[in-house]
């Protein structure tokens, strides 16, 4: 797996992150919410590395701090994406008849709404903090995971010592937590990883909208949407958020790429 | 025949159905929403009867259910309702919006396309080489672009830095250029792979061999037999995503403060005026199930071997 030099190099990216997650205070030099007005808005230099917001806040701090707002609100969206497309998957594939006919109506339906719109939508209902723009995005993305248990457990509901099991009187919840769940945990991971990239894409997209962590909590997405007004006097507001998202999802989908290279032979030659 | 009439009369049916529920689902929500809609259409100095006054005038003190048939009704009239915040009519402001959004996702669409088509046929003939690596990682690196960040970028550049293109809003033809580019570069990593996979397969299949036997030029058999072939899925999927960029341009929209649908609804679904965005989400929800339903016909078409279930 290391051989494959996207994985290496989209892991070394993560690792980065993840070290910026952990060390944020002993990497940042100042804390992310402190104001020096003489310094406002200025560029990139040895006391400020990536320069100053309008309130002389230092970016580069900022940044790092907010890489975990960004990477724990994606997770957070990615585990609930997680737990209700499985259970709708597991219930439409295992039960099967009129329930599945029903789980993927409203699957497809969902489908027809513009996924960030419905999101959108949520968020307001639920208030802007950024555990419901987690809720959000996670509705509106639970399609992939419902589709690939249904036909993963539909395959593996008629395996014999499944059906050896119901004849013994084991009940449906039982057979599905003892036998069936261990068989989609590998599935499971690998569509965890794949989905993350684009809960960070559209978490911070909802940041940039306006909503989610309440401010002055550095939110990548928010960062950037606040220097647009000063991107003629300070660009680099704009563009030290947006690097960061780009660092952080293409290091996942690097990752992603090399996992999933491993498990389908087929693009492997 | 019969079989396509019968697919089609179900797969409207199930249309209709699509409809509804995204409608019901939408008009919950907002009725969800703190606040109350009525609090955004008059001061806090109104009387308490002027209050209800102009709430039986605009059936808010009914029940959310009867104002939901209310619209319902309406709608089958052809009354799509007037805009609570706006006090304009909400089909004039959805037919002044819908052609700039229509203009935008047109011309993105249309860049993602002519890009992403010819490089996704080049990767494929030269799958595990050079080109191919090139291009595979560079459209990870688009595909990992936030948009917003994509154009304020493009704004840096060619606004600001080099003054050639205007920054935001519409002024003429030269307007749409950023945005279009915007829309379209994180999203053409998935047209250049959806092109690529199906090249892949389609150059395994025997007519493409026997093609080569009868002595045709290696161009003529790429683009007339392995292009034609690899299209089909590339052709539904532009019919799948018409639908989805309309309201994916909410981002881009906002960016650029381009006059198009994306803005009217941001700015409705956060002052909660129902009627803008019920009537928005259902011109959006229609065309995606007319757009699906296209896709499937022209993918029976385009493949005789896909059978209309």
């Amino acid at each position: 797996m290391l051989k494959n030099p996207m994985f290496l190099i989209g892991s070394i990216m993560f690792l980065v992150v993840i070290l910026a997650v952990i060390f944020a205070p002993l990497i940042a030099p100042h804390g992310y919410t402190e104001q020096h007005y003489d310094d406002a808005l200025t560029g990139p230099c040895s006391e400020y590395p990536w320069g100053t917001d309008q309130y002389g806040r230092c970016i580069f701090c900022r940044v790092i701090y907010g890489s975990r707002i960004a990477l724990s609100v994606g997770l957070v969206a990615v585990i609930i994406e997680t737990v209700i497309g499985v259970t709708l998957g597991v219930i439409s594939g295992y039960y099967g008849k009129k329930i599945d006919k029903f789980i993927q109506f409203v699957t497809d339906a969902t489908w027809a709404i513009p996924p960030i719109i419905l999101a959108l939508a949520i968020v307001l209902m639920l208030g802007s903090s950024a555990m419901n723009v987690a809720i959000g995005v996670a509705v509106v993305s639970w399609a992939q995971f419902t589709k690939i248990t249904r036909t993963k457990v539909m395959a593996i509901k008629n395996l014999p010592y499944i059906e050896a099991a119901k004849i013994y009187g084991e009940s449906d919840l039982s057979i599905i937590l003892r036998y069936i769940l261990p068989n989609l945990v590998s599935t499971i991971i690998v569509l965890a990883t794949l989905a993350m990239p684009s809960a960070i894409l559209s978490t911070t997209s909802m940041g940039f909208l306006g909503l989610g962590a309440q401010q002055p909590m550095p939110d990548w997405g928010w960062i950037l949407q606040d220097g647009i007004q000063y991107i003629r006097k300070a660009p680099w507001i704009s563009m030290a958020p947006g690097l960061a998202i780009v660092w952080t999802v293409l290091g996942f989908n690097l990752v992603g790429e090399g996992v999933k290279e491993l498990l389908d032979p087929r693009v492997r030659v | 025949m019969n079989d396509i009439m019968r697919f089609i009369a179900k797969r409207l049916a199930i249309g209709v159905l699509v409809v509804l529920f995204v409608t019901i689902l939408v008009f919950a929500i907002m009725q969800m929403m703190p606040g109350d809609t009525i609090d955004l259409m008059v001061d806090t100095r109104v009387s308490a009867e002027k209050v209800a006054e102009i709430k039986a005038q605009w059936g808010l003190d009914k029940h959310p259910v009867v104002q939901y048939f209310y619209w319902l009704k309406n709608i089958l009239q052809g009354d799509f309702g007037t805009s609570i915040s706006l006090k304009q009519g909400v089909k004039e402001l959805i037919l002044q919006r819908l052609p700039y959004t229509l203009m935008l996702t047109g011309a993105s669409l249309l860049i993602e396309y002519l890009i992403a088509i010819p490089l996704g046929l080049w990767a494929a003939v030269k799958k595990n080489k050079l080109p191919d690596k090139v291009l595979t990682v560079s459209t990870i690196v688009l595909w990992s672009m936030p948009p917003f960040w994509l154009g304020v970028l493009f704004m840096m550049v060619f606004s600001i830095w080099l003054g050639i293109l205007p920054l935001s809003g519409w002024s003429g033809i030269k307007s749409l250029i950023l945005p279009a580019f915007t829309l379209a570069l994180p999203t053409l990593a998935q047209i250049f792979r959806l092109t690529r996979s199906e090249v892949l397969d389609v150059l395994d299949e025997k007519f493409v061999t026997t093609a080569h036997a009868k002595g045709l030029k290696n161009k003529v058999v790429l683009v007339k037999h392995v292009l034609r072939n690899a299209m089909i899925p590339v052709t539904v999927m532009f019919f799948l995503s018409l639908p989805w960029l309309i309201g994916g341009s909410v981002v881009v929209e906002n960016v650029f403060a381009w006059p198009g649908m994306g803005q009217l609804l941001f700015k409705a679904i956060s002052k909660q005026d129902f009627v803008i965005v019920q009537g928005v989400v259902l011109v959006i929800t229609v065309l995606t199930v007319i757009c699906n339903l296209i896709g499937d016909i022209v993918a029976g078409v385009l493949d005789p071997r896909i059978r209309l279930e």
